[in-house]
């Protein structure tokens, strides 16, 4: 174990860049911009050339995923705890200094509203979780013994829960319902590497259903409520909540099977795609594309979500393994949530598409999301 | 051994990573499952719904027909207009409408209201869309006919009016004004009941903010006039506004368009200057009516009812002051007094009964009667007008005497007189067609009996000078002066003379009808006895005592009678002055002849309400309207065979030869 053996030494001359998940990244990130370069050309001037800022955020979020990528993430593993408790400064701070957009204060100023930055906490706070996740599982007293030795109790969880319901609790109450449910999803997707004992798995799938009920009756709020509403009967509001996801089914279904071809999609060109640079990229993308474009995009999106997971099968240590997990479920739950809800699979909830949807603060984590993924693919083999 | 060289911790995951696989592989198959049911096999219905979202047809408004007077004058045409119109669901109250508002000059009580009514037809719309995403939203208009100026406001901030749009309107338009009132009606917007009588199947001929035809012409001929409305297709974004460019009009799928058909124009037999004519002879007068026929036609040459009102006023719709007004005043000006309302004739009617005096043997041409100013017929005493001592049928017609006619009536019997009446066409519609035509009436022995359960020998007197229960039409007894003018033809009358396609650029101006004199019947008189008669009518205005000879004009030979016809007594009148009472009490004037005597062109018949004496106020007027017609009318459309239509309109100049 002490030394490396022959096998070992291979793979140390095939280590550094992971070249299948930056060109599979790469691929993604193209596409996106070509795609928001459509989507934006019928937008009044002054939204025309996002792309081009897009690209900026790319290559500013490309620089910032090579320094994730380059610290050690042993670092990040020593000073998790210290970032988890900068991030749930920030999002309080967003309570203070929000912003608000669409009656949801998610955003926080920097150097003045005109020229200035802002970006949203919440967004690093998915990084950030999935940093911390990791940290308690590779800390964890309770590693259970070889294969078949029991399983953990409720209790063990409760820590966990705690590091997510923070967040998940401050990022709600924005209300942001679509960052809220990523990071359940992150903390779902690492617990998931946890053995579990059934009886234990039971009881919580009770306890999620009676918590669901709750919630429902007194902590959603209507406009969250309506749209799910509204998603299981869709006739309802075809105008008010509806609206957006109905035009967004006929325009991927406008897409037929090779597109209208670029830049003709016409729900997109004749403006009956809402918010098509933010959250409904993807019908605009289908309706161009058609089926063949969309099934090379969730390719490329699996692609990149599975080399992830074979990121964390071969990762060196726990920390390693629940870091590359909980970034990956989090490329893997933007995805699913927006495809699924455009197409009506799911709810709409606002979740973007990455590196699809423009914004800087969405392009940048996931870039650092890729580049911790990086990092740990990077350093499988590094000893100490 | 771990040949990755992992630490032994990490084994806890190690069997989770298949199952995370095969879940991100599941969830996307479902993605991917979806998406094939939208793209592959739900793509032909999307794609539909994708093209009707941006395609939609816009209705191509067509042209009513133009109306125009027997030498191409016109009388009814369509204007441009520009109307605003507004899509409610996609109109943003906050930002357009304040903007939309303050372009129009809308006051701030008409603002408010407006704005109510937007807000209600947007939440309709809203309402109808949630429940069905096909509902087509509507479009309002909200204002009519705005100025020059206020459509290059518009198009000046056309970029900030999003879902608002100004689109030209042809507007009907009558330039003879309250001229051709009763005769050409108006048209005006259609409301829910007219679209509700609709018959299933011509649902979608009539749409609202349509205007037809509510009376007159206009009315008659609304199914030649109308036309056919087109369509076109147009492609519009999701915020209601038009895309033009040429990208945009190639998702328009054929047929792109439906041009619309357009309406019919009329050619009527009227002479609006004769009509002219007749309202400046009426100068003087406070009402009533003048028909002019075409002897050898019974086409009319005129028709004038007064009081009248600008038709255009009705057009656009009237103010609820203007529409008070109109119905409060005590000359109804809305009444067309030449056809539907009836009146007493008075001594107008002699010519007739002497007819069926001579046709009946019950009188000769030489037979006297004694005039003593009263008739004692059993208890009641029956007036003339004068005294005139032994009285023949001759001057009794020429100086209009009562008692000779009350003599006559005895002899004659009510039924011998009034089957000639019905003979000439009384008592009957004369089937012109237009604002419910009144058929007037001519009482019989068995219509006494009927009405008054008895019948006496004064019911035939009074009929015999056109009393009692006598009633007819300005236009009756003109059709029946041409028809003794002409020798005994009673024509139907005709204001309609030719239907003709209209001339546009693609050709069209000529007749696609034309309507010929249609002959009601041949009356039975023997000539000798018309003539006698007709000598008699010429002594009315030609002789010295006649009661129209001061009247008489000396540039043509016009034969006649004059009338004046008691009215029933009134008291009081609602909405009348007490002081002006009196005027509603006095007599009708009439005056009805022909010209020129030898051979007779024109027939007129005029009434004046409440003028007093027939000799002295409806004689003057029609004397005016044959002396213009012969000495500056027709002289002016003599040349008729070589320029057909006198008048430089571009229009008429292709219209048919008279």
């Amino acid at each position: 174990m002490n030394r490396p053996s022959a096998l070992g030494r291979v793979a140390r001359a095939r280590e550094g860049i992971d070249w299948a998940l930056l060109i599979g990244v790469l691929i993604i990130a193209v596409i996106g911009v070509i795609n928001l370069y459509s989507a934006t050309s019928v937008a009044k001037a002054g939204r025309a050339d996002l792309y081009v800022t897009q690209i900026y955020w790319l290559v500013a979020g490309g620089i910032a995923a090579t320094l994730a990528a380059a610290i050690d993430y042993r670092h990040f593993e020593r000073l998790a705890y210290v970032i988890y408790g900068g991030g749930i400064v920030l999002l309080l701070l967003v309570f203070i200094l929000g912003r608000d957009i669409h009656g949801a204060s998610r955003w926080i100023d920097i150097g003045g509203k005109e020229r200035g930055f802002r970006f949203q906490p919440s967004e690093f706070m998915k990084l950030i979780l999935a940093i911390s996740l990791a940290k308690y599982l590779h800390d964890d007293p309770k590693i259970p013994a070889g294969p078949g030795g029991g399983g953990r109790r409720l209790g063990d969880y409760v820590v966990p829960a705690v590091l997510v319901g923070i967040p998940f609790a401050l990022v709600a109450k924005q209300p942001d319902l679509g960052t809220a449910l990523i990071l359940m999803g992150i903390f779902v997707a690492v617990m998931a590497l946890t053995r579990i004992r059934w009886q234990s798995l039971t009881l919580l799938v009770v306890g999620v259903t009676a918590t669901s009920l709750v919630a429902w009756n007194y902590l959603l709020h209507d406009y969250q409520k309506r749209r799910i509403t509204s998603f299981i009967n869709p006739e309802l509001d075809i105008r008010g909540a509806n609206w957006h996801s109905h035009h967004a089914r006929v325009a991927i279904g406008n897409g037929g099977v090779f597109g209208q071809g670029y830049m003709h999609g016409t729900q997109n060109h004749y403006l009956f795609i809402p918010e098509q640079h933010t959250d409904f990229p993807f019908p605009v993308f289908a309706e161009d594309w058609g089926f063949t474009g969309g099934l090379v995009l969730i390719a490329a999106y699996t692609f990149v979500v599975l080399w992830g997971i074979g990121i964390a099968a071969r990762a060196r240590d726990r920390f390693g393994a629940a870091l590359a997990v909980g970034v990956t479920a989090m490329i893997f739950w933007h995805a699913f949530f927006n495809i699924g809800m455009v197409t009506g699979v799911l709810p709409v909830v606002g979740v973007t598409l990455p590196l699809f949807s423009y914004g800087g603060s969405s392009v940048t984590t996931v870039l650092v999301g890729i580049g911790l993924l990086m990092n740990v693919s990077m350093r499988r083999n590094t000893f100490g | 051994m771990n040949l990755l060289g992992q630490r032994p911790d990490v084994g806890e995951f190690r069997k989770r990573y298949k199952w995370l696989a095969l879940a991100v592989v599941a969830l996307n198959l479902v993605l991917v499952g979806k998406l094939a049911h939208l793209q592959l096999i739900k793509a032909a219905e999307n794609a539909a719904i994708a093209h009707d979202n941006i395609v939609h047809k816009v209705t191509l408004a067509t042209s009513r027909g133009v109306i125009r007077d027997r030498h191409g004058v016109v009388l009814a045409a369509s204007r441009e207009s520009w109307n605003v119109y507004v899509v409610p669901a996609r109109l943003d109250l906050d930002k357009t409408y304040p903007r939309l508002a303050e372009l129009l000059g809308l006051g701030p009580v008409e603002r408010a209201t407006l704005e109510q009514r937007l807000r209600e037809a947007r939440a309709k719309d809203l309402a109808a869309l949630k429940l069905d995403p096909k509902h087509r939203i509507r479009e309002i208009i909200v204002r009519e006919d705005i100025s020059r100026d206020t459509v290059g406001a518009l198009e000046t901030h056309r970029a900030e009016l999003s879902a608002v749009s100004w689109i030209s309107v042809p507007l009907r338009y009558y330039p003879q004004k309250e001229l051709t009132f009763h005769l050409l009606g108006y048209v005006n917007e259609v409301n829910k009941e007219d679209l509700d009588a609709l018959p299933e199947g011509q649902k979608k001929e009539l749409q609202p903010g349509d205007r037809v035809g509510r009376s007159g012409v206009e009315k008659a001929w609304e199914a030649f006039l109308r036309g056919q409305r087109g369509w076109k297709k147009v492609v519009m974004d999701a915020r209601g506004n038009r895309r033009t460019a040429k990208e945009d009009q190639a998702l328009i799928d054929a047929p792109a368009e439906n041009p619309p058909v357009p309406g019919r124009d009329l050619r009527l037999s009227i002479d609006a200057d004769l009509v002219s004519t007749a309202r400046k002879a009426f100068a003087g007068q406070l009402a009533g009516a003048v028909v002019a026929i075409e002897v050898k036609t019974g086409r009319v040459l005129a028709v004038y009812s007064k009081p009248g009102i600008d038709p255009n006023d009705f057009v656009t719709g009237l103010s609820q002051k203007q529409a008070e007004a109109i119905l409060t005043n005590p000359l109804s000006p809305l009444t067309d007094k030449t056809l539907y309302e009836a009146y007493f004739p008075g001594s107008t009617m002699k010519p007739f009964h002497a007819l069926a005096a001579l046709g009946a043997g019950a009188v000769t041409r030489d037979s006297h009667e004694l005039c003593e100013h009263v008739l004692q017929v059993s208890r009641t005493r029956f007036k003339c007008e004068g005294f005139h001592g032994q009285i023949s049928m001759h001057d009794a017609i020429v100086r209009s005497c009562n008692v000779y006619f009350y003599q006559l009536g005895k002899k004659t019997t009510l039924d011998k007189m009034s089957a000639m009446d019905a003979e000439f066409g009384f008592g009957q519609r004369s089937g012109v067609g237009f604002n419910h035509e009144s058929p007037g009436l001519i009482p019989t022995t068995a219509w006494y009996m009927q009405h008054y359960g008895g019948f006496r020998t004064g019911f035939a007197l009074n009929a015999a000078i056109g009393q009692g229960n006598t009633k007819v039409t300005v236009l009756q007894l003109a059709m029946a002066y041409a028809a003794l003018a002409n020798g005994g033809t009673l024509y139907a009358p005709q204001v309609v003379q030719a239907i003709e396609t209209p001339f546009t650029d693609a050709g069209g101006g000529g007749i696609e009808q034309d309507f010929p004199p249609r002959i009601r019947r041949k009356i039975g008189v023997d000539p000798g006895q018309l003539k006698f008669v007709k000598e008699a009518m010429a002594g009315v205005v030609n002789e010295e005592g006649g009661t129209a000879y001061r009247e008489r004009t000396t540039k043509v030979m016009v034969a006649g009678k004059t009338g004046t016809a008691q009215v029933s007594r009134v008291g009081q009148k609602p909405g009348i002055d007490p002081h002006l009472i009196w005027y509603f009490n006095r007599d009708h004037a009439w005056f009805a002849g022909f010209a020129p005597y030898d051979d007779p062109e024109i027939a007129i018949a005029v009434l004046v309400e409440h003028g007093g004496g027939g000799g002295h106020n409806a004689a003057p007027i029609a004397m005016r309207m044959f002396d213009e017609w012969f000495t500056r009318i027709k002289p002016a459309h003599e040349g008729a065979a070589t320029a057909p239509d006198g008048k430089p309109l571009p229009s008429a100049s292709k219209g048919p030869a008279k």
